[in-house]
């Protein structure tokens, strides 16, 4: 081993709320991924854009497996492409619509890696029509040092696979995946607004449109309160019949990272600028007439708008996102409401998606709604947030690990309906528990 | 065709992508077998170019060239040159080193890319010129007690492709050498240094861009020209007592 390799690096969240210096090894040879640790515990990063701190922790190495970013094999007949873990979903979607092909479950920016939506099972913009992204995985290729490589899939080693699919990194390195593709059917979308006036008038509608079309997702002005809490609209997508001549696909190359998100050492979002900011967003919004996107623009939404996460600067921002089931999705909306009414948190949005997953992981799983909040940081938000956990604990909601940098193992094990079951099948699995991050130490994992 | 030796990783990746973006054909070679034939397919499938990666271990002693050889000679007139981004490092490479370090980094660096290069020119053509490009480090500029012998090989391939450049003059062969400042690699990954590393992308850009011209000996990132001449002039007195 040549000690050369590592290096010690300072790491933040994304959302800014966790940093701190650890080594840090940059393999780009499969013999470096292979290389004896021992005991050291690590944990594999791929772009790092995991709201918390799922690829990084105190004393543990950081193995960045980002020139792990190689197609490996292509199968025309059946749609499938194996590539390395650390390629992003932009060099992926690039390649893939240049075959007419498209990947049906993709998050909002193009630099996250393949392997880092495998890990926390992304979902894309219409999860309950396309489910989660370990749905499309067909084969995962595992390094961990006691196993050696090994194939996972559905059928081979399944048990290893369900760990794997929202695990986290936990049970090891996810060297490459297969992914199922499907025909892209053209290079827009047609995008329509529906304004509406509450929260629950938005779950009427993701409940009668989701099946329907092809994108869909509801934003709220977080500055509301009173009768004029969950005003809103909710954004349809269905792609264009045809490809469309007078639209070109550009790819967005600017890149933020969780590092240059921070740049800017005040936030710019306060009360006034949030208000004023959502006012604008929701009068542009307003009219209800289709607009044609075209479908880099309406799959990686921020990488167009990348001002809106800069704008926290270093003290970062909070976001929860939770899972709430359709039957008790109104008394959670009444309670959340009354909560921010109560607190008056500093928050800047709500936005909600209809859900549908099925891992046994730490992952979400269940039906419902998906309801993401979205805060700058203020005195008032560390209350706010711990009377949500009580929420989510009464509801029997499920909060979102990748997207929350403060959930405990107390919460986690009170809300994750397969929190003990994964605890203790990683346990089998992994007896040294190897691969370990500050969100995996901090839910007890 | 081009044959690229080092191509599993760092700067010899970064050369094989770019070249295959522009369209060419490839020989990808080198220790890391499985690294490289990912590269391989990466690129076929990215680029649609043909690329064939095969395994060499420039460590060991005579390696056996033969079917690199082959592969040249059935290219015939499509060889178009052979880039040779390879090289190693060794924390061991001290005073302390023993025989056996030595004679793997000297290998590694130096002697057997030389036994390559001749071996490839003995390879009959007719009218195709074909370019040889080598990479060296700044290291070489001058002496210091660290990677001695990292230091000492890559002075000598230096001197080899000026030797080689002078030799080819007539014979339809194109002789470069790039002098590397630090790069962003994992060669260097764990080195702080004030000053930027180099972009592997970047330099592969630029030795496409002037594959076919003779340029001779350059320096990338280009500022490592101003520094190595500075290097060179710092009286020893002052020299001795620089750790670096």
């Amino acid at each position: 081993m040549n000690e050369k390799l590592v290096k010690d690096s300072t790491f933040v969240s994304f959302d800014g709320a966790v940093e701190l210096c650890t080594k840090h090894q940059r393999p780009d040879r499969y013999k470096h991924l292979e290389m004896d640790w021992g005991s050291q515990p690590r944990i594999v990063r791929g772009g790092g854009y995991s709201f918390s701190a799922a690829s990084f922790g105190k004393k543990i190495l950081v193995q960045e497996i980002g020139s792990f970013d190689r197609f490996l094999d292509f199968d025309l007949l059946h749609k499938t492409v194996k590539v390395e873990a650390g390629m992003t979903l932009g060099k992926l979607m690039d390649w893939a619509m240049k075959q007419g092909l498209y990947f049906p479950v993709l998050p909002g920016y193009p630099e996250i890696t393949i392997g880092g939506c495998v890990a926390v099972d992304a979902h894309g913009k219409n999860p309950w029509k396309d489910a989660t992204f370990s749905e499309w995985v067909t084969e995962i290729n595992l390094f961990h040092p006691t196993h050696g490589y090994m194939p996972l899939s559905r059928e081979e080693n399944p048990e290893a696979f369900g760990l794997t699919c929202g695990g986290f990194g936990m049970t090891g390195v996810i060297v490459d995946v297969t992914l199922q593709l499907v025909e892209l059917p053209s290079n827009a979308f047609a995008v329509k607004r529906i304004p509406v006036a509450s929260l629950n008038e938005a779950m009427r509608k993701l409940a009668e449109y989701s099946d329907k079309v092809d994108f869909i997702y509801s934003w709220h002005d977080g500055t509301r309160r009173g009768k004029d809490f969950g005003t809103g609209v909710i954004f349809l997508g269905s792609w264009l019949e045809g490809k469309r001549a007078d639209i070109g696909v550009r790819f967005n190359n600017k890149i933020m990272t969780s590092r240059s998100r921070t740049e800017m050492s005040c936030s710019l979002w306060n009360s006034y600028t949030v208000k004023a900011a959502n006012r604008l967003f929701m009068a542009i919004n307003q009219s209800s007439s289709v607009g044609i996107t075209d479908v880099d623009k309406a799959t990686f939404p921020f990488a167009y708008n990348t001002l809106y996460h800069c704008f926290y600067g270093r003290k970062g921002f909070a976001e929860i996102q939770v899972l709430v089931g359709q039957q008790v999705a109104e008394t959670f909306v009444q309670k959340l409401q009354d909560l921010v009414e109560q607190y008056n948190p500093p928050l800047v949005m709500i936005s909600l998606k209809m859900f549908r997953g099925k891992q046994k992981s730490l992952s979400m799983a269940g039906e419902g709604y998906l309801i993401a909040l979205n805060f700058y940081r203020n005195s008032k938000l560390c209350e706010f947030l711990d009377r949500i956990d009580q929420l989510i604990i009464e509801t029997g909601a499920q909060p979102n690990l990748s997207k929350d940098s403060r959930i405990s193992r107390a919460v986690a094990s009170q809300t994750l309906s397969n929190y003990a079951g994964f605890k203790s099948r990683l346990l089998m699995f992994d007896p040294l528990r190897l691969y370990q991050s500050e969100l995996s130490n901090r839910i007890g994992v | 065709m081009y044959l690229i030796v080092g191509a599993s990783s760092g700067v010899g990746r970064a050369i094989a992508e770019v070249f295959a973006a522009k369209g060419c054909d490839l020989l990808l070679v080198s220790r890391e077998e499985r690294d490289t034939q990912a590269v391989a397919s990466d690129l076929m499938l990215r680029f649609g170019v043909s690329v064939k990666s095969l395994k060499l271990d420039l460590a060991v002693p005579y390696p056996d060239f033969l079917e690199i050889l082959d592969d040249v000679r059935s290219f015939g007139e499509k060889f178009k040159g052979v880039l040779i981004p390879a090289g190693t490092i060794s924390s061991a490479d001290t005073l302390d080193i023993n025989t056996s370090g030595i004679d793997g980094l000297f290998r590694v660096n130096c002697l057997s890319i030389c036994s390559l290069i001749n071996e490839i020119l003995k390879v009959p053509r007719i009218t195709n010129v074909i370019t040889i490009v080598g990479f060296g480090s700044i290291a070489s500029i001058r002496g210091r007690g660290s990677n001695i012998i990292y230091s000492a090989a890559k002075t000598a391939i230096r001197f080899y492709f000026e030797s080689l450049r002078h030799a080819c003059v007539d014979k339809k062969v194109v002789v470069q050498f790039y002098v590397l400042g630090y790069m962003d690699t994992n060669l260097a990954f764990a080195y702080n240094v004030p000053l930027p590393k180099g972009v592997p992308a970047e330099l592969a850009q630029r030795v496409y861009r002037d594959i076919q011209k003779d340029i001779g000996v350059n320096f990338f990132p280009r500022y490592w020209l101003i520094l190595a001449m500075i290097i060179k002039l710092i009286p020893w007195t002052i020299y001795k007592h620089l750790k670096f």
